[in-house]
């Protein structure tokens, strides 16, 4: 049996925007099946305490995964030594975009609603034409931007979506 | 070697993934493909979209029953159409909390290799992590996962059994 409802908000509401700033974002392209050599490199990126801000990944060729790893720089570099250290080829074949900024966001049922990731698009205006990436996953939107476009970003989302005060 | 421990794994409803690549980086190709979707009411549980100076590349999964629609609706948009390509029957395996874990991340991307499990997509989300797989074998993905991990209290991987959308359509196929 299925229940039709309607809930619309004319303005979404979210509960706040995170900014976080100087941040570094790797692009890797995998091979889709992990070989071995990939697989070792994973494994060493598993040691220790390392943390991301952000992981995502798509197929771009059938065999392979494009992969963006967004985290601070100092991480990060850590991070493709020890990647390297088992494939030094891919030191050059990844690109590194730094400094970048990330803005994320979470609200009610996101993932559940039609048309958040259109008002959302909506409210960024032209400021979408400087997006390095966007993930809209659950009930969390992340977007990442070059350096210096964070703020002015997080002020068209503000004017657009509701904080309940 | 301990596991990590994870609270839960989910599984989604069957869904259709919509992948969009054009070579020049148009800013309006997103925009134009998420109002579509919203102007039918589509929800996107998952939209993933990468953009360099060469291009676009997303990916967005929507309900399977809403794939013969949502075909028409883009190839019915002339900026969308050529840059469209589906791939039928994916689902969303989804783990919590991933605690910004670099170890969390790598062992299950390479649980899901060894496997066999081609992963088509994944994102990072506030707390969780979500990979969109072949809809067949997500079953398998889950105790994949499930072995790998250890789930808080013996939990199960779980089936979403029910899902609240937005909208004033009837799925299609629900028509009673």
């Amino acid at each position: 049996m299925e229940t039709v409802a309607m809930y619309w908000e004319p303005q979404i509401k979210t509960y706040g925007f995170q900014v976080v700033k100087n941040l570094a974002l790797y692009k890797y392209r995998i091979p889709a099946d992990l070989p071995a050599r990939w697989e070792r490199a994973i494994e060493r990126i598993e040691e220790g305490q390392n943390r991301f801000q952000l992981v995502c990944a798509q197929l771009s060729e059938p065999s392979d995964l494009d992969l963006l790893l967004l985290c601070d720089p100092e991480q990060g570099a850590s991070l493709a030594r020890q990647i390297e250290a088992e494939i030094p080829a891919v030191a050059d074949r990844r690109q590194v975009i730094a400094p970048v900024e990330l803005i994320f966001f979470q609200g009610p049922h996101f993932g559940d609603r039609f048309g958040v990731a259109d008002f959302t698009y909506k409210a960024l205006k032209e400021q979408a034409g400087l997006l390095l990436a966007a993930v809209f996953a659950c009930a969390s939107i992340y977007l990442i931007l070059p350096e210096g476009a964070a703020d002015e970003t997080k002020n068209l989302l503000a004017a657009a979506f509701r904080i309940p005060g | 070697m301990a596991k990590v421990n994870i609270k839960g794994l989910k599984i989604s409803g069957e869904l259709c993934l919509v992948r969009l690549r054009a070579a020049s980086r148009d800013s309006s190709l997103l925009p134009v493909f998420c109002s579509t979707l919203a102007g039918s009411q589509l929800n996107m549980p998952f939209l993933s979209a990468a953009y360099r100076a060469g291009g676009i590349q997303a990916a967005g999964c929507v309900d399977v029953a809403h794939q013969a629609s949502l075909k028409r609706l883009l190839d019915a948009e002339p900026l969308l159409q050529k840059h469209v390509e589906y791939i039928p029957g994916v689902g969303l395996l989804t783990l919590f909390p991933h605690q910004s874990s670099m170890k969390l991340f790598g062992l299950s991307l390479r649980a899901l290799a060894q496997a066999n499990l081609p992963v088509f997509a994944l994102a990072s989300s506030i707390g969780a992590l979500t990979y969109v797989l072949d809809y067949a074998r997500i079953e398998k993905a889950a105790a994949v996962l499930q072995a790998q991990f250890k789930l808080a209290g013996n939990h199960a991987p779980f089936r979403v059994e029910f899902v609240v959308s937005q909208g004033t359509q009837s799925r299609p196929g629900n028509s009673e």
